[in-house]
């Protein structure tokens, strides 16, 4: 069962760990802006390590564009993102390189590699950052495999499996070098109930066995309560809130009420076309005929 | 005045951007040519076995559709041309027009053209569903460099394969003409085996295959580079694949033509016969 194996398993090369004891992420200034838009606004927070931090917020507020940035993907207009002291924004390829695997990504349509079977694509980061002998990797492999609950699938390729095995096969491959931090973007996306619990519960197993620092990005609050220390709310391109769940659950802020609650009036601005078409299809607060609720 | 300036400006700025992203493809190329290199003798830039895979899907499966070409071309030109060329001399100076045709143009563009729709479509098509499904994102979030994991291999494994299928489908263009010749125009075969070696010279043969090694060059780089740079949606890969093939195309015909110049001033040197 996924999560339940408690293995020591042997750290490559010290790949991942890191270095200094301060803050594991540290957010400064951040902004961003697509043309005449901005989607960051000056944004600051610092992650500390082996926690559960959760990034969320409406969609298109920048959130995707944050983790880019995070992972050096993407530059920002002004600030910088330190990742265990080195700026991951202004490093040169190399030192960025070396950033890099302290962190690994889940990235929200898994991304495994299609021409390669499960166990290739968790191995291929191994062989192409160690000097470890193939016997070795292909144990580290089925151990990860194993954390995961993927030891059956490890033969089989990506268009093969399910969507929930796909998402545990490129967790699998984003821990294979035991980076310190884990992004998640949107890891329960396209997912049944049951699955995104599987999911929940393996990111705070990692989290905790492996005492790596989990930034999620996600909008499904069920999933937010249930793994988060810490969660972050982005809207407008500001930061509107940062707290536990519980003073998350507690806020007294229309914003956080509002996006809790799913409620379609309020301060976060719906989609005026889809109200509008909402209005003339149904009428101003009417269930349509027939309808069950 | 109004009106010119704006339209100079238009201009300009269309200008601008196809030097650039002129310059961007050949920088790409630069790297993947860099990569592929390297690669010889790092294992870790990309996998051996990835190459072999590229080998056999740019050249092994290719041949059959060279060589099916090949004879095809080489026989409809004996067949279109002999009937004219007989008016005016001896038939037999057919083999020499298709030798030299086939060896130095027809050959190297002909198959350019045919490797660019079976293997280069492939190339932007696989890449850039890579691109859209966030792979090339993951490869590079892993540290590993994509032009280096994924066009390497591809460019390198081209530039083998596609002089040799140039080859094949000349091959193939001279047998096909021969066969026509003999049995359908009658032309003794000593005879049209005679004038094919008067006419062509070695260097016709080493210069189509030097042109070919060229177009698969641009062939790998316009098509890699084209899926690489596909953004949005799996409609955009089919977009990036038509327009790649369109650029292969047009790059094959005009760089065969400055080519050709390039063979005269050979030539006039006495550098190539």
């Amino acid at each position: 069962m996924a999560g339940q194996v408690n293995i020591d398993l042997p750290r490559p090369r010290g790949e991942g760990q890191l270095r200094s004891e301060g803050p594991v992420i540290k957010v400064e200034h951040l902004t961003k802006r697509y043309g005449d838009k901005v989607v960051l606004d000056d944004i600051s927070f610092e992650l500390a390590r082996g926690r559960v931090y959760v990034i969320m917020g409406p969609s298109g507020c920048g959130k995707s564009t944050l983790l880019r940035m995070m992972i050096g993907a993407e530059a920002p207009d002004a600030g910088r993102v330190l990742l265990d002291g080195v700026d991951i924004t202004t490093a040169d390829k190399r030192t960025r390189e070396e950033a890099r695997r302290k962190f690994g990504v889940l990235f929200q349509s898994s991304a495994l590699l299609n021409g390669l079977t499960v166990a290739e694509n968790v191995a291929l980061p191994i062989a192409q950052h160690t000097d470890l002998l193939r016997s070795t990797i292909d144990l580290m492999v089925r151990l990860k495999l194993e954390l995961v609950g993927m030891g059956d699938a490890a033969d089989k390729f990506p268009y093969e499996i399910s969507g929930g095995m796909k998402k545990r096969a490129g967790l699998a491959r984003a821990i294979a070098l035991d980076p310190a931090i884990v992004f998640y973007d949107e890891p329960s996306a396209g997912l049944d109930p049951v699955m995104v619990g599987v999911i929940d519960k393996l990111i705070k197993d990692l989290t905790s066995k492996l005492g790596i620092t989990s930034v999620v990005i996600t909008h499904e609050m069920p999933s937010i309560f249930r793994i988060a220390d810490e969660a972050i709310m982005l809207y407008g391109g500001k930061i509107v809130f940062q707290g536990s769940p519980g003073a998350l659950r507690n806020s007294s802020s229309p914003l956080v009420r509002q996006f809790i609650n799913g409620d379609p009036e309020g301060p976060i601005n719906a989609p005026r076309q889809l109200a509008e078409l909402s209005e003339r299809l149904f009428g101003s607060g009417r269930a349509p005929a027939g309808g069950a609720s | 005045m109004l009106i010119l300036t704006e339209s100079l400006t238009a201009v300009g700025s269309v200008i601008n951007a196809q030097l650039s992203a002129l310059g961007r493809t050949v920088r790409f190329g630069g790297s993947a040519a860099l990569y592929a290199a390297r690669g010889v003798i790092n294992r870790r830039i990309y996998p051996r076995h990835d190459l072999v895979v590229q080998i056999d899907y740019t050249g092994a499966r290719s041949t059959p559709i060279m060589i099916l070409t090949g004879f095809l071309v080489g026989m409809t030109l004996v067949a279109q041309t002999t009937p004219t060329l007989g008016r005016y001399g001896p038939q037999e100076l057919v083999a020499g027009v298709v030798g030299v045709s086939v060896l130095r143009t027809l050959g190297p563009v002909l198959a350019a053209i045919i490797f660019a729709g079976r293997v280069g479509a492939g190339f932007t098509a696989e890449l850039g569903t890579m691109k859209v499904g966030e792979e090339v994102q993951a490869l590079e979030t892993m540290g590993i460099d994509p032009i280096g994991y994924l066009v390497a291999p591809r460019f390198f494994a081209a530039v083998i394969m596609l002089p040799c299928l140039t080859i094949c489908f000349d091959a193939a263009a001279l047998i096909g003409g021969f066969i026509i010749g003999v049995y359908n125009f009658n032309i003794p075969p000593e005879d049209y085996l005679d004038v094919t070696k008067q006419f062509v010279y070695i260097s016709n043969f080493t210069f189509g295959v030097f042109k070919s090694a060229v177009f698969a060059v641009i062939i790998t780089v316009v098509c890699c580079y084209k899926g690489f740079t596909v953004q949005g949606s799996a409609m955009e890969v089919g977009r990036a694949t038509m327009q790649a093939i369109v650029v292969c195309l047009v790059s094959i015909i005009f760089t065969d033509f400055v080519l050709a110049l390039f063979y005269n001033i050979l030539a006039r040197y006495d550098i190539v016969q």
